[in-house]
């Protein structure tokens, strides 16, 4: 193997480090500013239903501040889940509540764990629920009537 | 307790911090070049090697040893089946765990630790064994030959249709649903094998097929009449992957892959507010990304056709070891704290199959130790660290085939596509791992 060569590949290697550092530094010095963001999703704009927005619900706090409740409004109609599939961010312990209206009978489960939450509601009547998560993980919250996803909490 | 609408966990590991993909994504790429560029030129694992062990050859032969091993191994199946037969349709019935967790993600550390012990102890083959003793036949000789060409293709077929009811399937975890699989199960596979004798569960069981692919893997091997303790890297080397083999580790990368993928928003959301059932949907994803991974897996191998001296078409078949820990490294980052935790679950109602309050074996006032959950960073620094590890074991395979199959001179140029393949699976699960 000539010297030139192996002096290439040398400095194509140091290059690469280096590129794979920086790139880790990058990322990492992102992370904390993407952590203090509140995320959009925590609290979703009205229920789309007909616009009489419930007025019970309380304006969305900073999520990820461990001292206020997470709110996610839930709208079921029309056999959809307003959200659906979101991820939303949490802190293991915070106070998560549940405002759902449904145009059908339906049972909302939040798998966190443990027996789970399981909040009841009727057709057309506000419900209104509340849990904590105790330990880090991604949970799913279900309306079990049509075996939906309307959000994913990531509880760390 | 809530039945998930998804799998039997209510619980799944955070999404990998998007650090933990870069740094991942690009340690891969670094190393992959370095090895490509440094690392050996002749071939370094020709022969296996190892460490023969004659003593541990004596016992495992014997008779007696054997008839213990599978005795106990097809007890325990027929106590799960009792559980799956007269148990309550809950999810505290440790049928669900048994087939989901033990069996399947349980294999896996079985088969590294103990190499080909599920083959050795399939209750299937005993199960058949027992059938063709009372009717006096040869288990090895069937009615019909299976052709040689045949391979591993059924089990292909048959993890992909576990992958579907593990993924897929409406309501697996009611009793029903796994009846009527666990009886298609066995009824293709004894069937199957008297028709074409013991070799048919070798070439059709997903489970004994995973298993003893994986096996190809473990610091234990038989070499010839001895057991060996060897260097995982040189026996899988060693290994003639069977035709199929390529599908096999297909379904199993794809699969996981799609564990994945359905958990993205994105999936979510386009399934639940298509009109389309959600099956289709499963079905149609699980297909196509099973399919990806073959056909992508094929063509980067047969690029090296044009530098080497046989038929394109032969190289898939003969790299395919190389993506065995890349299958390994998807499995610990998905599965690790799954079988951690609902394993013990598992143990916990495996005293008590019926729920009438039994504790056969002492486990039904234990509690899950689920601390681990307590530590998401060390979690995902596992899963992270397998991904990429998984990588680099399978790009110095891939070296290893690719020097000792083509000319000196142009093995580099040979595997560059498969390497950019294998960095491409790689990235890929670390990104399905951080699960927008």
């Amino acid at each position: 193997m000539s010297e030139s060569a192996s002096k290439a590949r040398g400095a194509l290697v140091c290059g690469a480090v280096a590129l794979g550092l920086l790139m880790s530094a990058c990322t990492s010095a992102a992370e904390p500013q993407a952590n203090a963001s509140p995320p959009v999703a925590a609290s979703p704009s009205a229920p789309s239903s007909s616009g009489e927005s419930p007025t019970s619900i309380p304006p969305s706090p900073p999520s990820l501040n461990p001292d206020y409740a997470l709110t996610i409004n839930v709208t079921i109609a029309n056999g959809k889940t307003i959200p659906s599939g979101e991820k939303i961010n949490v802190r293991v312990g915070q106070k998560v509540i549940l405002n759902v209206t449904s145009d059908t009978d339906d049972e909302v489960h939040a798998h966190i764990g443990g027996p789970g939450y399981e909040l009841q509601v009727t057709a057309g009547t506000p419900a209104k629920g509340e849990f904590t998560i105790d330990s880090p993980g991604s949970f799913e919250v279900e309306s079990h009537h049509l075996e939906k996803i309307i959000v994913i909490l990531n509880a760390r | 307790m809530l039945i998930p609408l998804h799998g039997i966990a209510s619980r799944r590991d955070l999404p990998l911090p998007f650090s933990f993909v870069v740094v991942g994504a690009v340690l891969a790429l670094v190393i992959s070049f370095a090895i490509l560029i440094f690392a050996w030129r002749k071939p370094r694992f020709h022969y296996v090697g190892g460490h023969p062990l004659p003593g541990l050859t004596a016992v495992l032969d014997h008779p007696i040893v054997r008839l213990v091993a599978r005795v106990l191994v097809l007890a325990t199946y027929a106590w799960a089946g009792l559980a799956m037969m007269a148990g309550q349709d809950l999810l505290t019935n440790p049928i669900f765990g048994f087939v989901f967790v033990w069996m399947w993600v349980g294999l896996v550390p079985i088969s590294l630790l103990l190499g080909q012990f599920w083959r050795a102890t399939n209750p299937l083959r005993a199960i058949h064994r027992g059938l063709s003793a009372v009717a006096r036949v040869d288990p090895e000789q069937g009615l019909l030959t299976l052709p040689a060409g045949i391979g591993v293709w059924p089990a292909a077929a048959g993890l992909f249709g576990f992958g579907w009811l593990e993924l897929v399937q409406p309501d697996r975890t009611t009793l029903a649903v796994l009846r009527l699989w666990v009886l298609a199960w066995l009824v293709i596979l004894i069937l199957g094998a008297i028709v074409f004798g013991q070799r048919w569960i070798g070439a059709a069981d997903p489970f004994e097929v995973y298993a003893s692919t994986l096996a190809q893997m473990s610091i234990f091997r038989r070499v010839g009449d001895q057991m060996k303790l060897v260097n995982p890297l040189a026996g899988l080397n060693a290994w003639h992957a069977p035709p199929g083999a390529t599908a096999v580790v297909a379904a199993l990368l794809g699969s996981t892959a799609f564990d994945s993928f359905t958990n993205t928003t994105w999936w979510i959301q386009t399934v639940q507010d298509s009109t389309a059932p959600a099956t289709l949907w499963g079905t149609g994803g699980l297909l196509t990304m099973i399919i990806i991974v073959f056909v992508s897996f094929s063509l980067g191998a047969a690029w090296m056709g044009r530098y080497g001296n046989r038929p394109a078409t032969a190289y898939p078949r003969l790299m395919v070891g190389s993506l065995l820990p890349i299958v390994l490294g998807y499995v610990v980052a998905h599965y690790a704290t799954l079988l951690i935790v609902e394993g013990q679950r598992t143990a916990i109602s495996f005293s008590d199959p019926l729920g009438r309050g039994w504790n056969v074996f002492g486990s039904a006032e234990m509690g899950v130790n689920s601390a681990i959950f307590n530590h998401p960073t060390a979690i995902a620094m596992v899963q992270a660290c397998a991904i990429v590890g998984g990588h680099v074991f399978g790009i110095i395979c891939a070296h290893e085939k690719a020097v000792a199959l083509l000319p000196p001179e142009r093995a580099v140029r040979g595997q560059l596509p498969l390497l950019l393949v294998m960095i491409g699976y790689t990235c890929a699960g670390l990104f399905l791992l951080f699960s927008p």
